[in-house]
């Protein structure tokens, strides 16, 4: 809230609830980094590359959807934009934790902003909902998912086409279910029912109307929306 | 080069997207709607990710799905809830 005391720069303590809490969804993205890694090196991306990509862009989702339309060479307006349809979202996930991001000075705000990617951002959403918006648990969850993701990519691109069809094993369900998980240490009950509803209503229609990523911006506007417009507070008493 | 122009290029879009959010919302006075909006954003945002993810993989998703989500609810654990969801869709996915 912003009418609590600033936070000083780096709280270690909450710094290292969030690598804590994260810890289980970092095992997911070192196994994504490593089908991303391994994918890479089947599209020809050199080691550095591969690792210079995850380790800036730092978007699973995006990188793995960027591979999809790599060509040599690449052409840079067509990756960038993909890149950026697919993260669009990033901008609700900066917006809706300005509360908590904004305890901060300028300058540590803004670099604890790179680690905004969809675990950071569950559990930081879910500690802004309970009124405790620590901004170092981003900081912490983000430096333990970055090494997870950067070393899976490592480990991927040197191990290859060792990497046997990651569908088979399972693997690229752990988005599924890892989204799932996020899902229940968000919900709060009844207020949740209609937006959910919602937004994956919306994200179905416009997944088959428009191409690209699209349809995860259209569904979680949509679903926000409707929370916003819902009578507030279901079931509890009237006033009079 | 063009591969790292490329890079360069998705790496400050990204990150201009993850600031960009963050800067609006600081700069512009938010009604009382956006506000409420944006305390919805996270659970519609994932609910719009996953919906076509998991109808599009058929029955054993959406099976692997109903077992992920009775794990959460049960254990509240999420290393549990990703174990156990992703042997879920191994083993549905595998029978005939």
């Amino acid at each position: 809230m912003s009418d609590e005391a600033p936070a000083s720069t780096l709280q270690i303590a909450d710094a290292a609830s969030g690598a804590r809490l994260v810890l289980p969804l970092a095992a997911s993205s070192l196994a994504y980094g490593v089908v991303f890694g391994a994918l890479a090196a089947a599209q020809g991306l050199t080691f550095a590359q591969a690792t210079t990509m995850s380790a800036t862009l730092f978007a699973g989702s995006a990188q793995l959807v960027v591979l999809e339309v790599w060509a040599h060479p690449p052409s840079v307006v067509l990756v960038t934009l993909t890149a950026l349809a697919v993260n669009v979202r990033l901008v609700l996930y900066g917006a809706t934790l300005a509360p908590t991001l904004g305890r901060l000075p300028t300058v540590p705000r803004y670099a604890t902003a790179f680690f905004l990617v969809d675990e950071t951002f569950a559990l930081a959403a879910a500690d802004q909902r309970h009124g405790r918006s620590r901004p170092s648990l981003l900081v912490g969850a983000g430096l333990v998912l970055w090494v997870a993701w950067v070393g899976g990519t490592v480990a991927g691109h040197l191990a290859g086409g060792h990497v046997a069809d990651p569908a088979a094993w399972g693997l690229d369900f752990v988005f599924v279910a890892v989204f799932v998980g996020l899902l229940t240490t968000l919900g709060e009950g009844r207020r949740d029912v209609l937006p959910w509803v919602v937004a994956g209503a919306v994200a179905l229609v416009v997944e088959r109307l428009a191409p690209g990523a699209w349809y995860v911006v259209a569904g979680g506007l949509a679903g926000s929306v409707a929370g916003a417009a819902q009578t507030p507070v279901p079931g509890s008493s009237p006033a009079s | 080069m063009q591969t790292y122009l490329a890079i360069a290029a998705m790496a400050v879009g990204s990150y201009g997207l993850r600031a960009g959010g963050l800067w609006v919302v600081q700069s512009v006075e938010l009604p009382p709607f956006a506000r409420r909006a944006l305390s919805h954003s996270a659970g519609a945002v994932f609910v719009a990710l996953l919906t076509p993810a998991v109808l599009d993989g058929g029955w054993p998703d959406l099976a692997a799905t109903a077992v992920a989500a009775a794990v959460a609810l049960a254990t509240r654990r999420l290393w549990a809830v990703v174990v156990a969801g992703t042997l879920a869709a191994a083993l549905f996915r595998s029978l005939p």
